[in-house]
């Protein structure tokens, strides 16, 4: 199990264009430099990203938790 | 040089296969004849199998979106391993030859139809991988009859010795699968084999 702060189902935000997307933790895997997340993405949640549920895989480096909803 | 996927799967996955299958022979022991009271964890194996090679699959597209992302302008980096990996079927279902294929069109790779090129020995490989795929999620399910009916007409059955002939074929099809995916990476993208 790799060590790192992401967790299954925390919800965060990474990078698209120029706006951020807001999906959950589905899996993390690898290590080191190659640390990955693979994030769920929910239409809504994501904001119309995408069309249906889905997953991205991106490097660990490239998501940050998402702050609490106000 | 093989890729970082292919030493996952030769010492990792092996591994933790060998791990499954030494408790397989202290229940068992050693030799041949002692078939009874086994079968569970028989077919153990094969889902264990199935799932170190999904891992490997998932690693070696990883390091394909990488090659892209490397020799991609800066500012497109990011997107193009989202776009890449988006959707990506590998993350959800077995690492059947639809899937790959699928999976590896996205980093521009007609990886399966390039596997048959090679001749009859990796066509017979993808056979046995979509076989044994079959046979894993008639277990994976608890579906006594299909696991019947596969034993009887296709030959497949929940014993050591099968398990250890398809982790043969699956010892086969990686190697050929990275080296595949190295020479055709190098062609798209006009570099050399980047493992």
């Amino acid at each position: 199990m790799p060590q790192t702060k992401f967790r299954f189902g925390q919800s965060v935000l990474l990078q698209w264009g120029l706006s951020e997307v807001r999906g959950r933790v589905q899996r993390v895997y690898g290590e080191g430099s190659a640390l990955r997340i693979v994030v769920a993405l929910d239409p809504e949640e994501s904001e119309w990203i995408v069309d249906e549920p889905t997953t991205v895989a991106v490097l660990a480096d490239e998501v940050r938790l998402a702050p609490p909803a106000a | 040089m093989p890729s970082a996927a292919l030493h996952a799967w030769k010492n990792d996955s092996a591994a933790r296969l060998d791990e499954l299958l030494k408790i397989h022979q202290e229940v068992a022991g050693a030799g041949r004849g002692r078939p009874w009271g086994t079968e569970q964890l028989n077919r153990s194996l094969f889902v264990a199998l199935v799932a170190q090679f999904q891992s490997y699959s998932v690693a070696l597209h990883d390091l394909a979106v990488d090659v892209h992302v490397d020799v991609a302008p800066a500012e497109q980096q990011a997107l193009m391993r989202r776009l890449m990996t988006l959707g990506r079927a590998l993350e959800s279902k077995n690492p059947r030859t639809d899937h790959l294929g699928a999976d590896f069109s996205k980093v521009g790779l007609a990886l399966i139809k390039d596997l048959k090129a090679i001749g009859p020995a990796s066509q017979a490989r993808l056979r046995h991988l979509d076989l044994l795929i079959d046979f894993r999620n008639a277990i994976a399910h608890g579906n006594e009859a299909e696991i019947s009916a596969m034993a009887l007409a296709r030959g497949i059955k929940p014993t050591k010795a099968a398990f250890v002939r398809y982790r043969g074929f699956l010892n086969q099809l990686a190697p050929t699968m990275d080296r595949t995916v190295s020479t055709q990476l190098a062609s798209v993208l006009n570099i050399r084999a980047p493992w």
